[in-house]
């Protein structure tokens, strides 16, 4: 298994993407960006992708019902959740459809790397949990 | 501690009896239930269903009996009850969701052609096509409403192990109490945080346990209509043990809701504010990361809530064991 994380961020606003690629990137990470939800689906079809980094609000599929097609679709793929507004509620649905983690913007950049790490962490131990079960 | 939820000893022979069928009994019938009805859709397994529900009713209302006549609280059993309760009733309202999720999908694509159909007659009489435009919205509201239902129950019995990792208890709950009370600004709550420093972290499941720390903070603040303080704390419990508490200072939990509120579908919210399947899945969790989840009176007034971990992680006793 190759040890450089791979990232997909989705997010409706290029401006967003393109410095999230471009930071990502310098850290190591291999990351491609989209900018909605069925295209998400698109990449994830044709891609190996370990964590997908998913804008709340986007519109037309909005990330809560993104989130619901990766994790019926893509089981293996670890998604956390960006949010710009803070909704508890919101929040809620999001970690309970099985968002690993759920982060308010403006992120540190360290800060949602080392969340990308625990969350591909915790896919590859939930694999070798299957493996070994 | 000021209160343990419906204390129940071991010793009469109404509980015995009770808690024997509950343990024994239960959990095959109401398997073999769910087996039987797999390929019997329709009437008949919903019947072999409502029979299991209600053994597990008089099951847990013998044991209740006996409870009550004798003396010393017994937690570990209490907690025993509760989960094996929650599968039952998780085996049973699965078997339910799914029956009902099918013509639940039915009525959601009709109501869509409705709204094709609609658009074509709009033309030629304004007023009633804008009634029944109304109408069929408010049906397509309802049934999203019942399919968030059948979807938390579906969730409800989902067996996800829990994935442990090394997690730090303060920032965890620290991430979630952010969330709220961004949320709750201009809602009168205040958050008070009591975080024991230098924490060892705890071998535990991250999401899962944000789910129920989230899901206590989202009742503590629906609790505080007209604002209020919550507070939360991670701190040790003795020396394989973490605790995290969430209080508020609202109106509390009556004594008589504190043995039900982890029950599937109990609720005191307003019908369309909660699914009334929080506590249970808090409950569930719980039990998977090998820890426990108990409510106590707040020494100010209001609710409590108490979480327990090892701090070692889940381990491999976890199962309910009968």
């Amino acid at each position: 298994m190759s040890d450089t994380v791979r990232v997909l961020v989705v997010d409706d606003e290029p401006d967003f993407i393109r410095l999230f690629v471009k930071r990502f990137s310098k850290r190591n990470l291999d990351v491609a960006g989209v900018g909605s939800g069925p295209e998400a689906l698109n990449h994830l079809a044709a891609h190996e992708v370990d964590v997908v980094v998913l804008d709340v609000r986007m519109p037309g599929m909005d990330g809560l019902e993104t989130l619901k097609e990766i994790r019926t679709r893509h089981p293996q793929v670890e998604v956390i959740m960006l949010t710009g507004h803070g909704s508890a509620e919101s929040g809620l649905k999001g970690i309970s459809l099985g968002a690993y983690d759920y982060v308010m913007k403006p992120f540190k950049i360290d800060d949602l790397l080392e969340r990308i790490r625990r969350a591909w962490d915790h896919a590859r131990r939930r694999r070798s949990m299957e493996e070994g079960a | 501690m000021t209160h343990q939820a419906a204390p129940l000893p071991g010793r009469s022979p109404a509980q015995d009896l009770g808690g024997t069928l509950f343990r024994y009994a239960l959990p095959p019938f109401v398997l073999a239930c769910v087996l039987l009805g797999a390929d019997r859709p329709g009437p008949r397994a919903l019947l072999l269903g409502l029979a299991a529900a209600g053994a597990a009713v008089l099951a847990e209302r013998l044991a209740r009996r006996g409870a009550r006549r004798a003396e010393a609280p017994h937690h570990c059993d209490e907690h025993l009850i509760q989960s094996q309760k929650l599968a039952a009733l998780g085996q049973l309202a699965t078997g339910i969701a799914h029956e009902i999720n099918t013509p639940l999908a039915i009525i959601g694509q009709e109501t869509e052609l409705l709204e094709l159909d609609v658009q074509d007659a709009a033309a030629s009489a304004p007023e009633s096509a804008a009634r029944i435009r109304a109408a069929v919205a408010r049906i397509a509201e309802q049934v999203e409403r019942c399919g968030e239902i059948t979807h938390a129950t579906l969730d409800l019995a989902r067996r996800n192990d829990p994935v442990p990792q090394d997690t730090d208890l303060a920032a965890l709950a620290e991430d979630m109490v952010a969330l709220v009370e961004r949320g709750a600004r201009g809602d009168g709550i205040s958050f008070t945080r009591r975080y024991e420093p230098g924490m060892p972290p705890v071998l535990t499941s991250a999401p899962m346990l944000r789910q129920v720390i989230l899901n206590l903070l989202v009742n503590a603040a629906q609790a505080l209509e007209n604002g209020g303080e919550i507070t939360v704390s991670v701190s040790r419990d003795g020396g394989d043990g973490a605790l995290v508490e969430v209080g508020d200072n609202g109106p509390g939990i009556p004594p008589e809701h504190r043995d039900r509120i982890f029950n599937p579908f109990f609720t005191t919210k307003p019908p369309g504010k909660g699914t009334g399947l929080g506590l249970s899945v808090c409950l569930g969790i719980m039990d998977r990361l090998g820890g426990a989840i108990t409510v106590l009176d707040n020494p100010g007034g209001g609710a409590r809530f108490v979480l327990r971990l090892p701090l070692g992680g889940p381990g491999p006793g976890t199962e309910v064991q009968p």
